[in-house]
């Protein structure tokens, strides 16, 4: 293996694919900022660029504009409440909060620091562990993937408030209800779509994300005369403040791990990875830490970007939409990837993976000089601001589906999400609940029709008794916690 | 990079003097980077190195099963008056399902120029060793081996194993077939031991058959496919079943025969060139070579099969 | 204030959910399905029921500031009007549009703010998106 990783740093130092490496990450996190332009949209851009080069380079280039993206998409989150890319929604719950309380630069740096962590440990880990982690990926099956879902469905109380148990469960079914609108996931029958066909490939989760986010959060501020002005950014507003690195530290390293553990199961991906380490965070902490609220999604999301780059290497199975285009690329190239990838062309395996830490060390020192600049935005008017927002928001939805009906749909889900959210309902639950809704269902029904209805297939492997386990005792706490919200009766919001 | 599209009344005007379109327009109705874009973009781009057109440009129109592409082409028609539509069987399979009232009939049929196979694998240590192995456990227990796909019931991967029971004279609503949201996951279901065969596609199959992960038992093509010349085909397994997943490029209903003649002989040339070749063996696409009327008479032959099928499987009526 | 009118409206969704879930076509296979596909629908919309039930004999506290809705409304008016333009014109003179009327109602009243920064952020937007990246963008039937 150490002969691989010599054979790496030297394809990766290559001045030519340095070169690459660096237009790679340029070019994707600049798009990641981009509205609604997220990884999938950058590749694909990128797609005929890289049939000009050769395999390594090409490789190598297209790696780096996905991660950059990643990288990349937490701008809009933390500074408008817009996250353009599914992966960091969750970085908007504590990043925007920060941003608007006048420390916009510190939380940007905040995600660039931890991303840059993320996706280095990523990197690290995918150069020491790629085969043996590949073969637990293959362990996975439909109950076990059922089973980890149930697990992140019960973050839910972890964005809860005290007392806001109830509504916060009462947000997560409905974005599990509208995550059943559209084609049936196994049957392929119309669910709730009324004969549209607009709505039959569901709601796009840019549009939802965009809609309960950004667009709410404007409708907000246009009602609410009663917002100060933003306090205005000290002269360093980029440097993190004391203590900071000291609160990151722990998070960071966690969220990494668990990030990239997620991303190495296919399907599972960056969104969910990032929903998963900031719930453990919340749960850990008693005490709201937006520095850790940044921190674990950010870390998290872009070890996961690295993460899913096991199984497309090492099985040559793509886990989500973006990584197969990346399949796509490799088999334009005569690259298979797979088992034998490592025999037979180990410059390419290698080089990719070493090259992504250097990309990483590139975006690090890309993203942090722009931060004072980019986060002047905050401080703009209202005024003008919100006009701004609402148009970026409409216009990242339009140019990702291209369906102006979709226009109509945000503002319905826009207006009644800003109800929502006045009445005290908090609206991340509902985000999670439609992200998990179409993959617990299908896999749910997978689970259940293999064993024809019996429950015992849960503990049927080690793998599932031991998640079965986990679930139980992670849905023990807010189970607790709504039964003692139910008792206390009285209102919600005291 | 295409041209700006601003400047489009001084080019209307340029358009309607000039014969037929100096510029290509394809209309994908799917997201960028699959199947369907990668086979516009792969065209696209050897028009313009032999300089057929002298722009191309690429609309990307996911949405409703490919319904919301075909609805605005036809919708549209002055606008999209010179564009070409790539589409695939499943506008067959999701027109008789009546996803959408359109069908093939309302377009003109230009060119089918891929295909690809529906493929029968298993593990690569799995004791079933040939398709006539698997054919007596189906009829013995038809409902022991779980068939897995990359696309819900009622779709390619589901119509194909359909296909391939009833020539064996299985009922597949016997068959236990369980759906995976796209075949990487079904192959990973495959690997991991969760489903036993797996119906799906030869293109996407390839890269495991060849790494050796899993074996092919019979695959749907009417002959022997080269790259994969010990794999039998349904046929002579004695089995009357052929079936082809096309790629194909569909123009407008009140095309002019002129442009007609001349959309096909530029397909013709593109399947000459040596980069079309490359991209297609690159790719692991398997060439169809069918053009204008035969063409249209092939997607009438597909879409009786697959209404025949569909009805057995319960899906019509 | 004990509010009552939002968990009436969730339960409403409930009911006319779980309503359209009982009329979900079942293919011929959900027979043989333990979880077939009206199943989950039907328990979510029963779970919604079930917890604004409960809020709604609770009570909540709502508080909707009044004082702007009119805003609210010209602003919700502004975007409908930006997506009847959109196929029409193309995204980019309608995202002018949108901006402009944005701008007025929000109170903007220096002209070359509500005049220049449309439109300087639609020919930005139209540069980067078409013409640097290359993405094609429905021109809009208006132009042909």
């Amino acid at each position: 293996m150490w002969e691989g990783i010599s054979t790496g740093i030297a394809t990766a130092v290559d001045p030519i694919n340095l070169c690459w490496v660096v237009i790679g990450c340029v070019v994707g996190t600049f798009i990641g900022m981009l509205p609604g332009l997220g990884p999938i949209t950058a590749i694909a851009l990128m797609i005929p660029i890289s049939y000009g080069l050769d395999p390594a380079a090409g490789l190598i280039m297209m790696a780096g504009v996905y991660y950059g993206a990643v990288f990349g998409g937490s701008t809009s989150s933390i500074l408008i409440n817009a996250p353009g890319v599914a992966s960091t929604v969750a970085t908007s719950f504590d990043g925007y909060p920060m941003a608007r309380a006048g420390q916009a630069g510190r939380a940007l740096a905040i995600a660039a620091y931890s991303s840059f962590v993320g996706g280095s440990l990523g990197a690290i880990a995918l150069l020491l562990f790629a085969s043996s982690l590949a073969a637990i990926a293959i362990q996975f099956q439909s109950p076990d993937y059922a089973l980890i879902l149930v697990i992140a469905l019960s973050s839910v109380a972890a964005f809860a408030d005290r007392g806001q148990i109830l509504t916060s469960l009462i947000a997560a079914v409905i974005g599990l209800m509208l995550g059943t609108i559209g084609t049936d996931p196994s049957a392929g029958v119309q669910r709730f779509t009324f004969g549209q066909l607009d709505l039959s490939d569901g709601i796009p989760f840019i549009l939802l994300a965009m809609a309960t986010f950004a667009l709410a959060e404007a409708f907000r501020m246009t009602t609410d005369r009663s917002e100060g002005p933003i306090p205005s950014p000290g002269k360093n507003s980029v440097r993190l403040y004391p203590g900071d690195a000291r609160d990151m530290a722990p998070t960071v390293s966690r969220s990494s791990v668990l990030g990239f553990l997620i991303g190495v199961l296919p399907g599972a991906g960056a969104t969910l990875a990032s929903f998963i380490a900031y719930d453990t965070e919340r749960r850990l902490h008693k005490k709201v830490n937006r520095v850790r609220g940044i921190a674990a999604p950010e870390s998290a999301n872009n070890a996961a970007c690295t993460g899913s780059f096991v199984p497309l290497l090492t099985l040559g199975i793509p886990g989500s939409g973006t990584t197969a285009i990346l399949l796509g690329v490799m088999l334009s190239y005569g690259i298979q990837p797979g088992p034998r990838l490592l025999e037979t062309e180990p410059g390419v395996f290698w080089g990719v993976i070493v090259s992504m830490y250097i990309g990483n060390l590139i975006l690090l020192a890309l993203n942090l000089p722009l931060i004072p600049y980019i986060s002047r935005v905050i401080y703009l008017s209202r005024k003008i601001l919100i006009p701004f927002v609402i148009a970026f928001s409409m216009l990242g939805v339009y140019l990702t589906t291209m369906n102006p009906f979709d226009i109509f749909l945000m503002l319905g889900i826009g207006l009644a999400a800003f109800l929502l959210r006045s009445a005290g309902f908090p609206l991340a639950p509902l985000l999670l609940g439609f992200i998990l809704s179409g993959m617990l269902e299908e896999n749910l029904r997978r689970t259940l029709y293999l064993s024809e209805g019996s429950l015992t297939i849960f503990f049927q492997s080690p793998l599932s008794a031991t998640l079965l386990t986990v679930c139980l005792i992670v849905w023990t706490i807010p189970l607790v916690r709504i039964a003692n919200d139910l008792r206390r009766g009285g209102n919600p919001r005291d | 990079m295409q041209r700006p599209q601003r400047i489009r009344l001084a080019l209307i005007l340029l358009a309607s003097s000039c014969s037929y379109a100096d510029r290509l327009h394809f209309v994908i109705p799917a997201g960028p980077g699959g199947g369907l874009d990668g086979t516009a973009r792969e065209i696209g781009r050897i028009f313009k190195t032999f300089g057929q057109y002298e722009s191309i440009s690429y609309e990307n129109m996911p949405g409703g099963g490919g319904g919301r592409a075909l609805s605005q082409y036809l919708e549209n028609r002055s606008r999209y008056r010179d564009a070409v539509l790539v589409n695939s069987t499943p506008l067959i399979v999701r027109s008789l399902q009546g996803l959408f009232p359109q069908s093939f009939r309302d377009l003109t049929p230009i060119v089918g120029l891929i295909a690809d196979y529906g493929i029968f694998v298993v593990r690569a240590d799995d004791p079933i060793l040939t398709w006539s192995q698997l054919s007596t456990t189906f009829k013995s227990r038809p409902s022991t081996v779980v068939v897995g796909g990359g696309s819900v019931r009622g779709s390619l991967d589901h119509i194909v194993l359909a296909l391939a029971l009833s020539s064996i004279n299985v009922n597949p609503r016997e068959v236990r077939y369980l759906p995976y949201d796209g075949g990487a996951k079904a192959m990973l279901a495959l690997l991991s031991g969760e489903v036993r065969l797996l119906s799906t596609g030869l293109g996407e199959t390839m890269p495991f058959l060849d790494s050796g992960q899993v074996r092919a038992l019979a695959v749907t093509a009417a002959e022997r496919i080269e790259t994969i010349a010990d794999v039998p085909t349904l046929q002579e397994l004695g089995h009357d079943v052929a079936f082809a997943n096309w790629r194909g490029i569909f123009a407008q209903p009140q095309l002019p025969p002129k442009r007609k003649i001349e959309l096909i002989e530029q397909f013709h040339e593109l399947r000459q060139t040596n980069e079309w070749n490359a991209a297609l063996q690159k790719r692991g696409w398997t060439p169809l070579d069918l053009a204008g009327n035969a063409f249209a008479n092939y997607l009438l032959e597909q879409e009786k099969l697959l209404r025949t099928t569909l009805t057995k499987l319960g899906f019509i009526n | 204030m004990k509010g009552r009118a939002l968990p009436s409206i969730l339960l409403a969704f409930g009911v006319v959910y779980v309503w359209f879930a009982y009329g979900i076509t079942l293919d011929p296979w959900s027979a043989a399905e333990p979880v077939n596909s009206r199943t989950l629908p039907i328990a979510y919309g029963s779970i919604l029921i079930l917890l604004s039930t409960f809020l709604l004999v609770r009570g909540m506290r709502v508080h909707v500031p009044r004082h702007n809705l009119l805003r609210l409304t010209s602003i919700s008016a502004s975007i409908i009007g930006f997506g009847l333009l959109l196929p029409r014109v193309g995204v980019w003179p309608a995202l002018i549009l949108l901006l402009v009327s944005c701008l007025m109602i929000m109170g903007e009243k220096r002209w070359h703010i509500f005049i220049l920064a449309p439109l300087l952020a639609s020919l930005g937007g139209w540069l980067l998106i078409e013409i640097l990246l290359g993405v094609y963008v429905e021109p809009g039937t208006f132009w042909s």
